[in-house]
């Protein structure tokens, strides 16, 4: 009977987490290609955020104007009861990230202008997200994509 | 130990006047994660986003990038045309005139607020400028944009005495500009108990002026929403 009455209220916790969650489902057609269209090299310092926000891939095309163009999908992966919790707990949620892009040159160097600038974007569990830039000139060919949590 | 006890006083006043002291310290203008935002006013951080997002639009915009190769086209056979007809192109022309010439023009500002358009203005051509598909004139600009009179003033220094005639600069080889950049902003806000929304909507348009046809249009609305605090007035 005591037994019975202890799983009463951890199933209501249970319904309750359950009832809480805010994630978003997807759709989408089945790639025909491969995903990413380059091969990409990652640096990672924060495992939290490699495990949390998964990059699905990083692709590359040359607009109408010459000028590159880089998009790189990143999905929330801070699905389920305990992650949706605990971010809830943290203040998570939606889960707050900031990126920036630097193009490069033909000769490797960074070239500054005013499109390369730190940003913020909220992402919902679940939901994928494309972190897109255009360089800033045709002479650009390859770029790097800062990524860190936001407070 | 009373040694002990003098240092004690002493690290409380250093604390104190540590505590105290202001700081102030250079931080990346662009790095709109950390900038301060003005609750109920535009800051710094709106023009760094809506810079980004017009600049990356316009330089991945297609139906732009058709206008330009046109425009390379037509003005390759009118530099032709007057070749053939006796004018006399300098090679500065010839380098530059496949590119069309820009106009910064009004932006007109829909707010109560007060607010210098140039600093989404100028650095739009910055960006437009250093991608290599345009030109820009500093000779003529709409309300609220930079002139420089240094280009009409250069045409009047042929009556000063000093200044040698060779060098002077005549009159009638000024460019027309081709191009103009113009637009609106809107500010809307929004309030529910202590939730506040502010919101500016940027309306941008390249206008071809040969023909009045829009080449470009972006539309951008930054939304921003604060709490205010319970015993906050």
């Amino acid at each position: 009977m005591n037994r019975k009455l202890l799983l009463a209220p951890a199933a209501g916790l249970l319904l309750c987490c359950f009832g809480c969650q805010d994630t978003v489902n997807t759709v989408e057609n089945e790639p025909q290609e491969p995903v990413s269209n380059i091969r990409d090299v990652r640096v990672v310092t924060d495992k939290f955020l490699r495990d949390r926000l998964i990059i699905r891939s990083v692709r590359m095309a040359t607009a109408a104007s010459g000028n590159q163009v880089a998009e790189v999908a990143a999905t929330n992966a801070r699905t389920g009861v305990f992650s949706q919790a605990w971010s809830g707990i943290t203040g998570e949620n939606p889960y707050t990230v900031a990126y920036k892009f630097v193009w490069m040159d033909e000769a490797g160097m960074a070239v500054e202008t005013n499109l390369s600038a730190w940003r913020t974007v909220q992402i919902k569990p679940g939901e994928t997200v494309f972190f897109k830039s255009v360089a800033p000139n045709a002479r650009c060919r390859d770029f790097l994509l800062n990524l860190k949590e936001s407070d | 130990m009373k040694f002990r006890l003098l240092l004690l006083p002493a690290a409380a006043l250093a604390a104190l006047l540590s505590s105290c002291a202001t700081d102030s310290h250079y931080v990346d203008a662009t790095d709109t994660t950390v900038a301060v935002k003005n609750k109920n006013r535009m800051s710094s951080s709106d023009w760094v986003v809506i810079t980004q997002d017009a600049g990356n639009a316009l330089l991945a915009s297609p139906l732009f990038e058709e206008y330009l190769e046109a425009y390379r086209i037509d003005a390759e056979a009118a530099l032709k045309e007057a070749e053939a007809a006796g004018e006399k192109i300098t090679t500065r022309e010839k380098l530059t005139a496949m590119k069309p010439l820009l106009m910064l023009s009004t932006i007109q500002n829909n707010t109560s607020e007060h607010i210098d358009s140039k600093l989404l203005t100028e650095r739009l051509r910055e960006i437009l400028f250093n991608s290599g598909k345009v030109r820009f004139t500093t000779y003529a600009a709409g309300e609220g944009q930079s002139i420089d009179a240094a280009t009409a003033q250069a045409r009047q220094l042929k009556n000063d005495p000093n200044i040698k005639k060779r060098t002077a600069l005549k009159k009638g080889t000024v460019h027309a500009y081709d191009l103009s950049l113009a637009g609106v902003i809107i500010k809307q806000t929004a309030q529910d108990g202590r939730n506040n929304e502010m919101s500016y909507t940027f309306n941008l348009t390249l206008t071809d002026n040969s023909t009045g046809e829009g080449v470009w249009t972006y539309s951008k609305e930054i939304k921003r929403q604060h709490k205010q605090g319970a015993l906050s007035w």
